[in-house]
């Protein structure tokens, strides 16, 4: 495939052309090249990625660490700069001024300032967003009791745990309703309300129409919000597809039961073997934490870890 | 200008620790032991002869407090581009406000939290200061800061033989009833001794003071004085007088006053380095930054000694002249053209070398 130039870009617009389906994100032949020792060592961090991503999809990268997830991401955001092929978002090139103001995105770890309280900082992040001053209060204070940290507004970013940044990290991204959302690795330290979280703002946002791609090296975290799953290896894009179908395996068919007795599950059991099937698991579920938290407030569940 | 990113910049710049630790060695500093004194004119009567404990600790203080200063000031200016690369790239790359405006509003913040220093230096070394260390010893004494009023002479030095005199027109209304005046005299060789005596006349008023080396020949002449004199009345060495030869002076209203200006002095030198730091600090690492910012002063202070251009340096001559008057009870001079545009300059090159380097938010070699 040819390699176009990072700066070049299709002659058409797709994002207005009505004969194609309106594409929200676009990369063709997205190349990125790491060098190291005065330049000499080079590291090919991705290749020849393409990606078409429509409006009001939601798309999960998944791949091992070190597969180019967070660099992948940092491109399509206009963050970091592609050593080949280009990228669009709503029809321009991520970099400029019109789609920076359109978009969100959710870095890996922590980058923001620690001296300042969360408060602070997405007062900081919504002015520099162009978010008018009118609403920014309100706005602001909604976020922070959505996901959780309206206790913790005024402590600095630094005290915070490594869920608490998560958190801190899905408020300022979904603070300015973005078109595009990108989140690198939303559920890394997250505990189970912090799940609950993640998926509220994320069906939110979808509810609107936007547009998310998410990242993470753990695929059962992403299946239930994704319409598609991209799988990256080595920098280069695998497979591309619906995650029943990516994921799925035919041979293998899953029951959750609920109401047997002791008895009807062994005959069950024995019924399948009967059948010619091989039982490769079978046992009592285990319940999700945030069901165990449920069960014991108001003494544990605060909503925020320390 | 996004005035979060402005005051987020400034407090970088000018953390409070570290304005702590400027303080603590200005303090340390100022603190004057007693009998602390240094001759800094003579003449025959040894009347106000001998200056000490304020003014003296006053330098002590400011010149403490700024080599301090000047290293953490690279240091911070030069911190604020390195995280944009480490990791604060990733959330300031995706505001809907320009680069050009990042990089603008990030440098204002860092010289306005840079400003800080001089100030708080100023305050330990200047009013604060002043309510210790007072002048002690039989010969010690107290004057008010004095204020240039004019200088007058010619820019060049030139050699009273034995015997010769000069004399120098004051323009009219330039001296007062509240006025001193000095004539700056050293020795030279090339007579039968050392030294020689000097006559100093306006007036009425005569003063004859022994040169033995760089000395300032005072006279309180009275009001409406227009003429000042000097002749070379020994028999020793040979008197050098000048450059700008003739100075007249006013007592100041306020001595921080003085003090303020020293601060300006220094916070343009301060502003410079940041700068300076500050769009290396886009191009390599901050240690490495703030030491080459640091050590493109100290050349261009080298190259630029002895030359027509040595006030043109922020922190040069200028600077050392301010602190040389505060040590000295008057008031350093206000702020010339000259060093005002070189810190300019060196605000702009900041400012296009972090602009420069921003292709990219990212920089493999930096990110954590």
């Amino acid at each position: 495939m040819a390699s176009p130039t990072p700066d070049s870009h299709p002659a058409s617009d797709p994002a207005t052309d009505p004969a194609t389906p309106k594409l929200a994100i676009e990369a063709m032949g997205l190349g990125r090249i790491f060098r190291g020792g005065l330049g000499w060592r080079r590291r090919q961090a991705l290749n020849e990625v393409d990606l078409s991503i429509h409006t009001g999809e939601a798309l999960g990268i998944v791949g091992p660490n070190g597969s180019g997830k967070s660099t992948l991401l940092r491109l399509l955001a206009g963050v970091d700069r592609p050593s080949a092929g280009w990228v669009e978002i709503l029809g321009h090139p991520p970099t400029s001024r019109a789609v920076r103001r359109r978009l969100a995105f959710l870095p890996d770890g922590s980058p923001f300032p620690p001296e300042l309280s969360a408060r602070r900082v997405l007062h900081l992040l919504a002015s520099l967003s162009g978010m008018a001053p009118a609403g920014r209060r309100d706005r602001i204070e909604q976020m922070l009791v959505r996901v959780g940290l309206d206790g913790a507004g005024e402590a600095p970013i630094r005290t915070y745990s490594r869920g608490m940044h998560r958190r801190f990290g899905l408020a300022q991204a979904f603070l300015n309703e973005p078109e595009v959302v990108f989140l690198d690795e939303p559920t890394a330290g997250l505990d189970a309300p912090g799940f609950a979280v993640l998926a509220d703002l994320l069906e939110a946002a979808r509810t609107r129409g936007a547009t998310v791609v998410l990242a993470s090296h753990v695929a059962s975290d992403l299946i239930e919000h994704c319409d598609r799953l991209a799988l990256l290896v080595g920098g280069e894009v695998q497979r591309v597809g619906p995650p029943d179908e990516l994921l799925g395996d035919r041979d293998v068919l899953q029951l959750r039961v609920h109401g047997l007795s002791e008895e009807a599950a062994a005959a069950l059991e024995d019924r399948i073997r009967d059948l010619g099937g091989e039982l490769l698991d079978a046992g009592p579920a285990h319940r999700s934490l945030q069901e165990l938290y449920r069960t014991i407030e108001p003494k544990v569940k605060r909503g925020v870890e320390r | 200008m996004n005035a979060p990113l402005l005051r987020l910049s400034a407090r970088r710049a000018a953390p409070l620790p570290a304005l702590a630790v400027v303080v603590g060695v200005t303090l340390l500093a100022v603190v004057d032991p007693p009998g602390r004194a240094e001759i800094v004119e003579v003449s025959p009567t040894f009347e106000e002869v001998i200056r000490g404990g304020r003014e003296l600790a006053a330098r002590t203080g400011w010149i403490a407090g700024l080599l301090v200063a000047s290293a953490l000031v690279a240091l911070f200016a030069a911190r604020v581009p390195d995280r944009w690369f480490r990791h604060e790239g990733d959330w300031l790359g995706v505001t809907g406000t320009s680069r050009s405006s990042i990089v603008r509003t990030c440098l204002a913040g860092i010289l306005l939290g840079t400003a800080g220093f001089p100030l708080v230096i100023g305050l330990v070394a200047g009013p604060l200061g002043g309510a210790r260390g007072e002048p002690h010893g039989d010969h010690a004494a107290r004057a008010p800061l004095l204020e240039l009023e004019s200088i007058a002479g010619p820019s060049r030095s030139f050699v009273l033989m034995p015997g010769e005199r000069f004399e120098q027109e004051f323009p009219e209304g330039t001296t007062h009833a509240d006025s001193r005046v000095r004539v700056r005299v050293a020795p030279a060789l090339g007579g039968e001794g050392p030294t020689t005596l000097a006559r100093v006349e306006a007036a009425g008023q005569v003063s004859e003071q022994l040169v033995a080396r760089r000395a300032w020949l005072e006279v309180s002449p009275s009001p409406g004085m227009r003429r000042v004199s000097v002749t070379n009345i020994g028999t020793g060495a040979l008197a050098v007088v000048g450059p700008d030869p003739v100075e007249a002076w006013r007592p100041s209203n306020a001595s921080g006053a003085g003090h303020l200006r020293l601060a300006a002095h220094a916070g343009l030198y301060l502003v410079f380095l940041a700068a300076l730091a500050f769009g290396l600090g886009a191009w390599m690492g901050p240690g490495i930054a703030a030491t080459l910012a640091i050590s493109l002063w100290l050349g261009a202070r080298m190259a630029l000694a002895a030359t027509p251009m040595e006030g043109a340096l922020p922190g040069g001559a200028s600077l050392v002249a301010a602190i040389q008057a505060i040590a000295e009870g008057r008031s350093p001079q206000p702020l010339s053209t000259a060093p005002t545009i070189a810190a300019a300059g060196a605000v702009l090159t900041g400012f296009a070398l972090a602009r420069s380097s921003l292709g990219t938010w990212r920089r493999e070699s930096r990110s954590s």
